[in-house]
């Protein structure tokens, strides 16, 4: 199952990233206290030595160094150890202060001070009429006023044992001239002793620690003791009976070659590094020491610089534990990213994945409420448990491995969880009846809920609304809702985090809303782009759609099927009238096959009787005219009507011209008509039928044979015309009528009119109609102009230029 | 003398072909209807039969296609159907000719004979001479200058006969006016000059059947003529 790949992909995610997370973290043991160090995987391209751990773990234990160097001058006489030094404890107790001379003190040994740290100052108490007592005497001179301070009622005097001699042998109460002083001196004593043994544990530490053979820190500093200079370090490229201020230039150029290096002259006000440190930092490392480190004081501090470090110190185990982990970043970062973008494929594939809306199962139909309150809680549950995981003992118990897979697990659980919910949570989307089953969806459906109710008015309201408020109310909606939400974050700064997340999830809500709002939008385009294209079938699918998307696509669904219909009368009438023609043609011409045949043997009998040879002919002449108008008719409809299929080719005008004047030549032979033709275009060619172009030519000449008067001219000329960037080819015929003309000229083409309105002569009104919309229907133009008896037809056609 | 089977159901179309046929010296079937007819062919001997298309039991188209397929007699659809499409499909069907009705009986009987001639012919044989040439029922012949249309001569005048003769030696070709002029006057073609068009109508009027719709010569408006290639 899916969900189980999905679990495994969360799981080495989170267990990877547990791991890199736990391997760039560490933690150092430096001298006694633990120092945490963190690598930095965006930092990958560098080296240990220029990572900013190696950096960090410089700069603590150069302040180690420079504490230590302080503890060693407490310490030391000659570079060792010496037991015997003199510890005067009130300028000790007060080295912060700048102390006025003269003041009373006591000089101890060293060593006795440290003898005693190992115990503590241990007191005791007198009585203060204990006359026998050492204290005695400074009780007496004092005031007994003013030694309420000293003085613990029930049980006495403090007063410190009698053991801590001075060099000279003496005890504090005899170094003290009063009560005060005492108690201050033993103060200082105390203080002395405790300081010195922490330090001189510190010093013990220290010593080990900072030996040449036990680190990969050099150091030196000098110092400025009761009138000359003294000289710490640990480095043996240098001859330590060597140092002097005159060899400090060859330290310098020995330290500044080193790895790291820090300096500190603060005679000179000069601090330089190599770290990219400033003054003010270098400065803040000496604040505690001031008193040591004086004008005359001079620190030089680096760490070898020879690769990987000679010594095994700490230098050498942050760097195998750097070099554990960035170099071999990439590798983590990878597991993480396959193994996360895995886990989003997955994740958009089953949720995005188109789905037929199927009644839901058992388990999806659990209220919506419940869902999210559990999906909610689950969330909760993890997260919490890892925060608290994170920071229990438990960390430290369990390895660093164990943790992270804990974690995994916890995380990988609760995902289950998680994307069962959430898958359900889309199944209910996908099937459109998210709301269907929740406590509101449940209400609203019931008949007399008051929810149901309350729901109707406002959408009742809504819906007879005008479009500026359709769109106004979700937009003041919205908006009232953002800034409510954004006013209580900012006020409520506190708890600022919970509206934060309301508005983010508000917003999402309203993103989702408007995307499908869209999506609806988009559906109904696509069907109007259908329609456009011809497809008459095509109905919007309503399904998913709602609210004023829903009513438009009925719209047009139904505008749709009013078009298709229409569209179906009109092919349908059309197809109607066509037939008509036919049939009706077809009808008409059969008995006039008859009545011609007949009349033919007719005319065949040798009928003597001259009248009746007479009535034959009128027949005969008739019987063919009437054969002569149907054809026209048919014709003329089929023109008029568009249902004529045209082939054009390119043809010469002035072969037609000749063929047509050829084949009328006979005829007009016959009435003695004389041809004059005029041409001044000689291969021009126009795009049109050739049949039907015979057909106009044959209409014109056969016209001008009927109604021509005989023994005239007749004019036929074929030209050129320049006009609006074109050439056209103009073809024009005149003659001189037989009858008089007493229309007009657009009267004539209309069916049906002839040239006499007696309608005695013979043949059908239709031809010249019938030229007139071929012409048209070729695109050419056809135009009549009559002046008197002059009868003028011009075609005009675009000329075709090859190709 | 030739049996022709005459079926259309107008009886009084039926009678008046059946005049002029037997007037020919032919010897006259009648049916009404394409089952009739059938039935006629399978009982008597028939050399041509004239049928409609529009008839009712089995109409014209159908009873055509059923006698095509074991008789090969030339058949001629008469019918008031002028339309092309009509005509391409029954002459597709099997149809040797198509009249329309109204016809005139005279391009009736000429297109009878003309079918008979063509069918009865056995084996036109071409002779292999280059000077005779022949266009279906058309045979030229440049020796004699002779002219005969199914077996009929025609007198044409030495022009016409010239022209149709360039025509005929190459079938399907179409030649412009102009160049038919230069082709037989030798000269350049002046231009608006319908001369030759004048013998291109003579030379159908007398070799076509009917010359408003040639078999043999034809007009290619706009373009020039040409002999239809048979």
């Amino acid at each position: 199952m899916l969900i189980l790949l999905m679990a495994v992909m969360m799981f080495t995610l989170t267990a990877g990233s547990c791991l890199m997370v736990q391997k760039s973290n560490i933690t150092l043991d430096l001298s006694g206290k633990d120092y945490k160090f963190h690598f930095n995987p965006l930092s990958s391209g560098n080296t240990f030595r220029e990572s900013a751990a190696f950096e960090d773990l410089f700069s603590i234990e150069a302040q180690q160094i420079i504490r230590y160097a302080v503890i060693r001058n407490q310490m030391e006489n000659n570079g060792s150890f010496d037991g015997e030094k003199r510890v005067d404890i009130t300028a000790y107790a007060n080295r912060f202060k700048i102390l006025e001379k003269p003041y009373v003190t006591a000089i101890y040994s060293l060593k006795d001070m440290l003898l005693w740290g190992r115990y503590g100052v241990e007191y005791e108490y007198v009585a203060g009429s204990d006359t026998e007592s050492e204290l005695y005497p400074l009780i007496a001179s004092s005031d007994p006023e003013d030694n309420v301070e000293y003085y613990s009622p029930g049980v006495g005097y403090r007063m410190v044992i009698d053991r801590y001699e001075t060099v000279d042998g003496l005890e504090l109460e005899d170094v003290a001239s009063d009560l005060e002083e005492y108690y201050k001196l033993s103060g200082y004593l105390k203080t002395t002793v405790d300081n010195l043994s922490y330090n001189y544990q510190e010093y013990q530490r220290y010593l080990e620690d900072y030996a040449t053979e036990n680190t990969n820190m050099r150091y030196v500093v000098r110092l400025f003791v009761d009138g000359s200079y003294v000289y710490y370090t640990n480095d043996d490229r240098i001859e330590s009976l060597w140092l002097s201020p005159g060899k400090e230039t060859e330290i310098n150029s020995l330290y500044y070659k080193d790895g790291a290096y820090l300096f500190f002259d603060p005679g000179n006000v000069s601090y330089s590094n190599s770290l990219g440190l400033n003054s003010m930092t270098m400065v803040e490392m000496l604040k505690d020491y001031e008193y040591v480190y004086s004008d005359e004081s001079k620190i030089w501090i680096s760490v070898l610089s020879e690769g990987d470090f000679p010594v095994q110190d700490s230098f050498v185990t942050l760097q195998k534990a750097y070099n554990e982990v960035i170099p071999k970043w990439w590798l983590y970062f990878a597991i993480i990213a396959l193994s996360g973008g895995a886990f989003l494929v997955l994740f958009i594939y089953t949720t995005v994945k188109e789905e037929a809306r199927v009644p839901l199962p058992f388990f999806d139909r659990t209220p919506l409420e419940i869902l999210i309150a559990f999906f909610l809680g689950i969330l909760l549950l993890c997260v919490y448990s890892v925060y608290t995981l994170n920071s229990l003992v438990l960390y430290e118990l369990l390895d660093k491995l164990n943790y992270s897979i804990t974690v995994a697990t916890i995380i990988t659980i609760a995902g289950i969880f998680l994307l069962i919910f959430y898958f359900c949570f889309v199944r209910k989307c996908k099937s459109g009846q998210l709301g269907y089953y929740s406590f509101v969806g449940k209400s609203l459906r019931k008949e007399r809920s008051f929810v149901r109710g309350f729901w109707k008015v406002i959408a009742s309201v809504y819906d007879r609304s005008s479009v500026t408020f359709h769109v106004l109310l979700p937009v003041l909606f919205v908006a009232g809702i953002n800034i409510f939400l954004t006013y209580e974050a900012i006020y409520d700064w506190n708890h600022s985090t919970r509206y934060i997340v309301l508005l983010v999830l508000f917003n999402l809500f309203v993103l989702i809303h408007r995307f499908r709002k869209q999506m609806q939008f988009d559906t109904i385009m696509d069907g109007i782009d259908e329609i456009r294209s011809g497809a008459l079938d095509y109905q919007v699918d309503l399904k998913g759609l709602s609210g004023d998307e829903k009513k438009i696509a009925e719209a047009l669904n139904d505008m749709e099927i009013g078009i298709r219909d229409a569209v179906d009368i009109s092919t349908r009438d059309e197809k109607l009238k066509a037939d008509l023609i036919t049939n009706v043609s077809h009808d008409i011409k059969t008995p006039l096959t008859s009545i011609i045949n007949y009349i033919d043997l007719l005319k065949r009998e040798n009928i003597q009787n001259e009248n009746a040879r007479r009535y034959i002919e009128v027949l005969d002449q008739k019987a063919q005219r009437l054969k002569q108008l149907t054809e026209d008719l048919v014709e003329a409809s089929k023109i008029s009507s568009g249902n004529i299929k045209l082939y054009p080719e390119p043809i010469l005008f002035l072969e037609l011209m000749n063929q047509a004047l050829g084949e009328f030549s006979e005829k007009f032979d016959q009435k003695h008509l004389t041809v004059v033709t005029d041409y001044n275009s000689d291969r021009s060619m126009i795009f049109v039928d050739p049949r039907q172009m015979w057909r106009i030519m044959e209409n014109l000449l056969n016209n001008i044979y009927k109604y021509a008067m005989p023994e005239t001219r007749v004019y036929v000329s074929l030209d050129h015309d320049f006009r609006d960037d074109k050439n056209f080819v103009v073809f024009s015929v005149k003659n001189i009528s037989a009858q008089r003309l007493n229309i007009d000229a657009s009267e004539l083409t209309e069916r049906f009119i002839r040239g006499d309105v007696s309608r005695s002569t013979e043949g059908s009104g239709l031809g010249l109609s019938i030229a007139r919309n071929l012409t048209e229907a070729m695109g050419g133009s056809f135009t009549i102009y009559l002046d008197g008896d002059l009868f003028k037809v011009t075609l005009e056609f675009l000329e075709y230029k090859g190709n | 003398m030739a049996n022709i089977l005459v079926c259309d159901d107008d009886k009084e179309i039926v009678e008046a072909v059946e005049i002029y046929l037997e007037q020919e010296g032919y010897h006259v079937l009648k049916a009404y209807d394409g089952e009739e007819a059938i039935a006629i062919l399978n009982k008597e001997q028939v050399d041509l039969l004239v049928i409609d298309v529009m008839m009712p039991r089995l109409d014209g188209i159908h009873a055509i296609r059923k006698i095509r397929e074991n008789n090969s007699i030339p058949i001629i659809i008469l019918s008031a159907k002028t339309e092309d499409a009509d005509k391409i499909l029954g002459l597709n069907i099997g149809a040797d000719d198509y009249v329309s009705k109204p016809f005139n009986p005279l391009e009736l009987v000429a297109r009878v004979k003309s079918q008979l001639r063509r069918y009865t012919r056995l084996g036109n044989k071409n002779e292999d001479n280059e000077n005779v040439l022949n266009v279906g029922g058309l045979c030229i012949n440049n020796e004699t200058k002779e002219v005969t249309v199914d077996g009929e001569l025609v007198k044409l005048t030495p022009i016409e006969f010239n022209i149709l003769y360039l025509l005929a030696k190459n079938q399907g070709k179409v030649f412009s006016i102009n160049q038919i002029y230069e082709s037989i006057w030798n000269e350049e073609a002046i231009g608006a000059d319908n001369t030759v068009a004048v013998h291109i109508r003579h030379i159908r009027e007398k070799i076509e059947i009917n010359p408003k719709e040639p078999r043999y010569l034809k007009v290619v408006w706009g373009v020039g003529y040409k002999i239809e290639k048979q």
